[in-house]
C-alpha cells in the first residue's frame, strides 16, 4: 500500500493496489482493524474499493479472509465500489460472492 | 517488491521460471520439427492441432510466469493457425517460413529472459504484423466466419461440446511463486463456450487474521464451464501449477447443457490433471513426452548429475587407494579383505558406468537443428537437398554434445556449399538433381562415430595441390590422397573462388579440427571424384573419464591423454641431434622436438638426458612431439577433475586426477606444451 486511510472503522477505504507486493502492508492494516473492531463489533463493516487500481488472487484472498473474519465476528462484511477493471478482476478470479457476503453456488 | 522474474522473492522463483523456460524449448523445437517435416506440404489435422497446442502452451505459460511479451508473437500465431485448422484461411506454403520465423522470434525472447541476450523487438514487430497480415489478408478472402470470435479463441476440436467442473486446489506457495492465477483463469475462460463459465473462489479455511500469512494460498478454486476443448486440453491450463493430486476434473460428455449450473448427475472419475495428456502420447501436448516417458522420466538438475558425478569419481579413487594399500597385504592372511575389495572394485565400477550413463544424451539433440538448417541454406543456394539422418538415439556426454554442434554446423553448410551441386550440373552428370546429405552417428567401442557424406563432386585434389602451394604449405604431388585432404585443415585453407555468407572464408575446417580435437576427437575425410565426401568425427564417449598413460618424472606423475600417443621408445643417440639448438629426435626420418617435462615443470631429476628416459611420441592440432619421462607406469582410466577449481591453473595441464595412492596427477595439455616448449 502506498497509501492507507480510513473513514472510521464501518466504512474502510483502501488506497491502493491489492496485490501480491503490498500484500504485507495490506494485511498489517486490515489486521489493526480487524483487533479495533473485535473489541466493539459494529453491525456492519463495508471495505469500499473505489480507491483500489489494480487487484490479484493474492490480494483477493486477504480481503476475504478479513470479510470472513468479521462475519465470523457477527459482523455484517461486504466490499465493493470497486471500478470497472478491479470488479472484472475480482469476478475473473472467482471472489465475487465472498466479497459480496453470499454463499459461493458455483 | 519483485518482478515477473522475481529476483528479490523470498522463494526460488528461478527454479520455477527454469521449468518454464525448459518447456517453451522443448515446444519450440516440436513445433520447428513438425514444420520441417512438412516441406511445403499443408499439415494434416493432427500435426496442425500439435503445432497449435505448443503455441498454446507457450502462450499460457508465458503468460502465468509474466513473461507477457512473449505472448504477442504466439497469441497472432494461435490466431493464425486456429483460422487455418477450421478452413477459414487457405494454406500457403509460405506460412511454413512465416510459422518458423515466429518460432525465432519467440526463441529469441526466450533468450532475452532466460540467458539476458539481446532482443530485437523489430524483428518480432515484423513477425507478428506478417503473422496478422496473413490473417486479416486471407480473412477477406476466406468465406464468412460460422463461429463467433469467442468460439473462434477456444481450440475447437470438431467433438460435441461438453460439460465440465474443475476443482482446482494450488499448494501454499503459489502465490509467493508469482503465478498469476488470473492469468491462468482467463485462459480456461478461452476455452468455455461463450456465457458458460463459472468461477468460484472458496477459502480452505478460516486462520486468525492477525498470525495468517497473507503470502500464502488457502484458495480452492472451482469451475464449471461448457466447452470443446478435451479434458487434457482443459489440464493443460494448469499445466505448469498444478499437480496430478491439485486439480481434479469431471466430465459429463452428454449433450450440451443449457445450465452448467445444474448438478452432475452421475460424477464421472476424477481424472489426473497436468500430466493426463501422458496417458495418450500421441496427443496434442504430449510434446516432450512421448514414448510413455512421463512414466518413467523426471528432470533433475544437470549440476546434481554432475555433483554424483564428482562423488563417484571420489568413490573411485578411494577405492583405488584401498587396493594399493590391500596390494601391500600379505594375500594369505588378508583373503577375506581382498575379495571383499575386489567385490567392491566390480561395484563401483558398475556403478560409475550407471552414474556416467545419465550424463547421455541422444545426437538427436544436435541433428534435429540441421533439417531447418539444410532447407534454408538449400533454398539460398538454389540446390535441392534430401537430408537424411541415422543413429540419432546414439548417445554421447552432454558436454560432447554442446561442443559438437558448431563443427558439425560448419561441416554441413561446406558440404551444401561446395560439396553437392547445383540440379543441373547434377543432372548433367547424370545423378538425381536432387542431392543427398546424410548425417550419421554409431558408437563404435569406447568412442562415438558421426559421419557427414555428401553424394556431391567430391574434393578437388588437384585444386587444393594448388592452393596449398600458393599459401606456402608444404605438399608435392606424390601425396597419397589421405594427406592432401588433410591439408584443407591449414588455418586459412580455402578453395572457394568466391566468398559466401555460408562458407569459403578459409576459416572453417581448422577450426572445425581444433574443437573436434579440444574434446579428444579426431576428423577424417575420404572423397572419391563425383561420388562425394565423407568426414568423419571420432569423440570419446565422455569428457569426465579420460584414458591416460600415467608416467613418472623426477617424484611426479603425470597423465597423458591415450588418444594424442602415438608410440613410446627409448632413443638411440643416433636419433638425438640438435637443430636451431633445440633437441629432436629423429622417428622415421622425421625430426620431433622433444619435450623434457621436468623442464617445463622445473623438477628435480635423474633423468635428463634423452637416451637414459623415455619418449612419448604424440601428437595433437596437427603437431607432433616426443615427450620425455622417466618411466611410463600405467594405461588407466582416470576422473578428470579441474584443477582450477580445486587449486589454480597450471599451465600446460588440462586438468588433474587423483591417483590410487592419493597423489593428485596433472593431466597433459600437449598444444599448450607445445606451445610453452617453444617459448622455452
Amino acid at each position: 500500500m502506498t497509501k492507507k486511510g480510513f473513514v472510521n472503522d464501518v466504512n474502510i477505504t483502501l488506497d491502493g493496489a491489492c496485490t501480491m507486493e503490498r500484500v504485507t502492508d495490506l494485511h498489517a492494516f486490515l489486521a489493526e482493524r480487524c483487533a479495533a473492531l473485535a473489541e466493539t463489533p459494529p453491525s456492519a463493516v463495508r471495505v469500499d474499493l473505489a480507491r483500489v487500481p489494480g487487484i490479484d488472487a493474492c490480494g483477493c484472498q486477504l480481503l476475504a479472509l478479513f470479510l470472513e473474519q468479521l462475519r465470523h465476528l457477527s459482523i455484517g462484511a461486504s466490499a465493493d465500489g470497486a471500478g470497472t477493471e478491479v470488479r472484472e478482476s475480482i469476478e475473473l478470479l472467482g471472489f465475487s460472492s465472498l466479497f459480496a457476503g453470499e454463499h459461493p453456488q458455483p | 517488491m519483485t518482478t515477473a522474474g522475481g529476483e528479490q522473492s523470498g522463494v526460488d522463483l528461478k527454479r520455477f521460471n527454469e521449468v518454464f523456460f525448459e518447456e517453451c524449448a522443448e515446444n519450440l523445437a516440436q513445433m520447428e520439427q513438425i514444420l520441417i517435416s512438412l516441406g511445403d506440404r499443408e499439415p494434416d489435422q493432427e500435426q496442425m492441432n500439435a503445432i497449435f497446442r505448443a503455441a498454446h502452451s507457450i502462450k499460457g505459460g508465458a503468460g502465468i510466469f509474466g513473461f507477457d511479451d512473449m505472448t504477442v508473437v504466439t497469441h497472432v500465431m494461435e490466431s493464425l493457425l486456429d483460422r487455418l485448422r477450421n478452413h477459414e484461411i487457405v494454406f500457403a506454403p509460405g506460412m511454413i517460413d512465416l510459422f518458423l520465423e515466429a518460432g525465432d522470434a519467440i526463441a529469441m525472447q526466450l533468450a532475452g529472459h532466460r540467458d539476458g541476450k539481446p532482443v530485437h523487438q523489430e524483428a518480432i514487430d515484423q513477425v507478428r504484423a506478417r503473422l496478422q497480415q496473413t490473417i486479416d489478408g486471407d480473412t477477406t478472402q476466406a468465406p464468412a466466419s460460422p463461429v463467433s470470435q469467442t468460439q473462434t479463441q477456444a481450440p475447437p476440436e470438431g467433438g460435441l461440446p461438453t460439460s465440465y467442473r474443475l476443482a482446482f486446489t494450488p499448494e501454499p506457495e503459489i502465490f509467493m511463486r508469482r503465478v498469476r492465477m488470473e492469468s491462468i483463469i482467463a485462459e480456461l475462460a478461452d476455452l468455455a463456450e461463450a456465457g458458460t463459465f463459472r468461477c468460484e473462489a472458496r477459502l480452505a479455511e478460516l486462520p486468525d487474521f492477525a498470525g495468517f500469512d497473507p503470502e500464502c494460498c488457502i484458495t480452492r478454486w472451482e469451475f464449471a464451464l461448457v466447452s470443446r476443448a478435451t479434458r487434457d486440453q482443459l489440464a493443460d491450463v494448469f499445466m505448469f501449477v498444478a499437480d496430478e493430486d491439485q486439480l481434479r476434473i469431471e466430465e459429463h460428455p452428454a449433450e450440451r447443457r443449457s445450465q452448467v449450473q445444474d448438478p452432475p448427475s452421475e460424477p464421472a472419475l476424477p481424472v489426473e490433471g497436468r500430466r493426463a495428456y501422458d496417458r495418450n502420447e500421441t496427443a496434442p501436448g504430449a510434446f516432450g513426452r512421448r514414448g510413455g516417458e512421463a512414466e518413467s522420466t523426471f528432470r533433475v538438475n544437470v549440476t546434481k548429475v554432475d555433483q554424483l558425478v564428482n562423488q563417484v569419481g571420489e568413490l573411485l579413487i578411494t577405492q583405488a587407494m584401498l587396493s594399493q594399500v590391500a596390494g601391500g597385504l600379505d594375500p594369505i592372511l588378508h583373503q577375506s579383505l581382498q575379495r571383499g575389495l575386489a567385490q567392491l572394485e566390480r561395484n563401483t565400477r558398475d556403478l560409475q558406468a550407471s552414474v556416467m550413463s545419465i550424463r547421455l544424451v541422444p545426437i538427436s539433440i544436435v541433428f534435429n537443428r540441421f533439417p531447418r538448417l539444410v532447407r534454408e541454406i538449400a533454398a539460398k543456394l538454389g540446390k535441392q537437398v534430401e537430408l537424411k539422418t541415422s543413429g540419432d538415439s546414439t548417445e554421447l556426454d552432454r558436454g560432447l554434445i554442446e561442443k559438437i554442434s558448431d563443427p558439425l554446423t560448419h561441416l554441413v553448410r561446406n558440404a551444401l556449399d561446395h560439396g553437392l551441386e547445383s540440379p543441373e550440373k547434377r543432372t548433367a552428370t547424370g545423378k538425381n538433381p536432387v542431392g543427398t546429405l546424410q548425417l550419421s552417428a554409431s558408437q563404435v567401442g569406447g568412442r562415438i562415430v558421426i559421419d557427414v557424406i555428401d553424394d556431391g563432386a567430391g574434393l578437388p585434389r588437384e585444386k587444393i595441390l594448388a592452393k596449398a602451394t600458393e599459401n606456402g604449405i608444404t605438399c608435392s604431388e606424390t601425396m597419397s590422397d589421405e594427406e592432401v585432404w588433410q591439408l584443407i585443415f591449414a588455418p586459412g585453407f580455402s578453395t572457394a573462388s568466391e566468398i559466401t555468407d555460408l562458407s569459403g572464408r578459409g576459416v572453417g575446417m581448422d577450426v572445425v579440427l581444433k574443437n573436434v580435437q579440444a574434446i579428444g576427437g579426431r576428423v577424417q575425410i575420404a572423397s572419391e571424384v563425383g561420388k562425394g565426401v565423407r568426414v568423419t568425427i571420432s569423440l570419446p564417449l565422455t569428457l569426465a573419464i579420460l584414458d591416460g598413460l600415467s608416467v613418472a618424472v623426477g617424484g611426479e606423475k603425470f597423465i597423458v591423454p591415450l588418444n594424442v600417443v602415438i608410440e613410446s621408445l627409448q632413443p638411440k643417440a643416433e636419433q638425438l641431434k640438435t637443430v636451431n639448438g633445440r633437441e629432436v629426435v629423429q622417428v622415421r626420418g622425421e625430426y620431433l622436438p622433444i619435450l623434457k617435462l621436468h623442464s617445463i615443470f622445473n623438477l628435480e631429476t635423474e633423468v635428463t638426458e634423452p637416451c637414459r628416459g623415455i619418449l612419448v611420441l604424440v601428437e595433437a592440432d596437427g603437431e607432433r612431439g616426443a615427450v620425455m619421462v622417466d618411466a611410463l607406469l600405467d594405461e588407466q582410466q582416470v576422473v578428470v577433475k579441474s584443477i582450477e577449481t580445486n587449486y589454480r591453473r597450471v599451465e600446460g595441464s588440462a586438468g588433474a586426477t587423483i591417483l590410487g595412492d592419493g597423489r593428485v596427477a596433472l593431466i597433459l595439455d600437449l598444444p599448450e606444451l607445445f606451445s610453452m616448449h617453444r617459448q622455452l
